[in-house]
């Protein structure tokens, strides 16, 4: 069976749009996964993981299922916001009701390096104001490519 | 062999001296930000520093260097074949030599840092060159022209540029500082923690330049801290082998400040002097690596045009180096497929860049 990181990477991969190398590349992996697990619970991840794992029986796309899955599809899409942002966004209450409670189901940034790492300032082509050096007047330079 | 026929003796041969010098200091820095990349990020904060303003300081010293060539009416060109050694490369450490490699950072590693930076002084006149039996392609810090000929030290080597400046200046007077001082980058384009980047236009000023540079690296006369109380390269890298800071006034070997801490295992194990060659073909970690060949090139190219008339570019070269940083920790940080437990590295493979982007 394939190792819960390389799992968690290509489904990330295929709901971010970034590749595998790019996302290993922000260092941000394991704080990710470990906060999934405090948010939904170990086993939980490990079942969230499974379902994409898992091919469709009508041989349709992964990432897809996932996203339209009543239990999954939320989530998958706190994970995109995750990579994006750094941040988490807690559940509905009404995806609670039906799966369980979590009191570490809140909105709050997932670290420092999570900020800075955030797919958002490699999507615009910026930096994560006022958190990473950049060079004396490198404000006044266009973002890259552009 | 006698030492009088490697005597600088002709501005050209002066020029040669100053390129093989920005070949020498630029040498330095792909092997100083494999270590520093390569820390785990959120730790070993001590080391992060330490190596980190050397390496701004080398690129100090490369700029001085540019000027000093400058002054002479050369012409710095970073993007010539040959410019960027292939790693491993081969520098001076007193009768023989040692191998200088883009590697994690490790007791190993720091050893090899200490090699490059240590104070060493020839015992003797006859001992300033030291015939190498077997030349290797990558030799640094050799005669031009002569590749089997060695300085002893890379002090030995500045030494030689400083006698050959006043040599020639008795000879031509203020005619040897014909180069047009519009190329000179003055410090309103370089920020550096230590040392301050000065204009070169005169002997004086080529002294004070070539001081610098050895000062920064070795210390001087013996003392570990110069005269603006700061201390020499070799003996910030010692501290993280020491485990402790020096302060002003400690003897050599004998740090007497703060403890600091060092995690060798926080580190990412990459694969030593890394190649194009050994990511697979096609995969995207290859397409990664060369990305990043080009945009090292790019950043040597940009290097080229301040050193050449339009300093003002230093300030978006040294943003530059930022992104550079950006595309060196992507590849660190992710494994080699194939080979367990061991991750990319950059690999500085310039001629491959060239291939690539023609």
């Amino acid at each position: 069976m394939a190792r819960r990181e390389d799992v968690f990477i290509s489904l990330s991969a295929g709901l971010t749009g970034y590749s595998p190398v790019r996302l290993i590349g922000t260092g941000m992996c394991d704080q990710y996964l470990a906060e999934l697990g405090k948010v939904l619970s170990d086993g939980m991840v490990d079942e969230f993981l499974s379902a994409y794992a898992r091919p469709p029986a009508d041989g349709g796309c992964s990432v897809l299922k996932v996203l339209r899955d009543a239990r999954w599809g939320p989530v998958a899409r706190r994970v995109m916001i995750l990579w994006y942002c750094g941040t988490w966004t807690a559940l509905p209450e009404s995806w609670h009701a039906v799966h369980g409670a979590s009191s570490a189901d809140t909105d709050h940034v997932v670290s420092a390096e999570a900020y800075q790492a955030g797919l958002q300032w490699v999507a615009a082509g910026a930096h994560p104001a006022g958190a990473r050096q950049q060079g004396f007047g490198a404000w006044a330079l266009a973002p890259e490519g552009v | 062999m006698s030492t009088a026929s490697t005597r600088i003796t002709t501005v050209e041969r002066l020029r040669e001296y100053l390129y093989l010098a920005m070949q020498l200091e630029h040498a330095t820095i792909p092997p100083y930000l494999t270590a520093l990349y390569s820390l785990k990020p959120g730790t070993n904060s001590d080391a992060y520093h330490v190596i980190r303003v050397v390496a701004v300081e080398e690129m100090l010293h490369l700029t001085l260097d540019a000027n000093m060539l400058n002054a002479i009416g050369g012409s710095p060109d970073l993007t010539a074949p040959s410019f960027v050694p292939d790693y491993p490369a081969f520098l001076p450490d007193g009768e023989t030599d040692f191998q200088v490699s883009r590697q994690r950072f490790s007791r190993e590693a720091m050893q090899n840092i200490l090699e490059i930076e240590r104070p060493k002084q020839t015992p003797s006149e006859q001992h300033r060159l030291v015939r190498r039996s077997a030349p290797k392609a990558q030799q640094l810090a050799v005669v031009p022209g002569e590749p089997s000929m060695q300085y002893y030290s890379i002090g030995e080597f500045y030494a030689e540029i400083g006698r050959g400046f006043r040599y020639l200046h008795k000879e031509m007077g203020d005619a040897l500082f014909r180069g047009d001082p519009a190329r000179q980058v003055g410090k309103e384009y370089f920020y550096s923690g230590g040392g301050e980047l000065t204009t070169v236009t005169d002997l004086d000023s080529a002294e004070v330049a070539i001081r610098l540079i050895s000062e920064q690296g070795e210390g001087y006369g013996g003392r570990i801290y110069d005269e603006h109380r700061e201390l020499a390269h070799y003996y910030r890298f010692e501290q993280l082998l020491l485990g402790r800071y020096y302060l002003d006034g400690d003897q050599p070997g004998q740090p007497t400040g703060p403890a600091l801490s060092v995690d060798w295992d926080a580190v990412y194990p990459i694969k030593q002097d890394a190649r194009l060659a050994d990511y697979p073909a096609g995969s995207e970690l290859r397409d990664a690596a060369v990305a990043f060949n080009r945009a090292y090139a790019d950043f040597l190219g940009l290097l080229t045009k301040a050193f050449t008339g339009q300093p003002e570019l230093l300030i978006e070269a040294v943003t530059g180096m930022f992104r550079l940083r950006d595309l060196m920790i992507q590849l660190i940080r992710n494994p080699i497929p194939g080979l367990d437990g061991v991750n990319a590295a950059p690999t500085f493979e310039m001629a491959a860049a060239a291939v690539v982007s023609s």
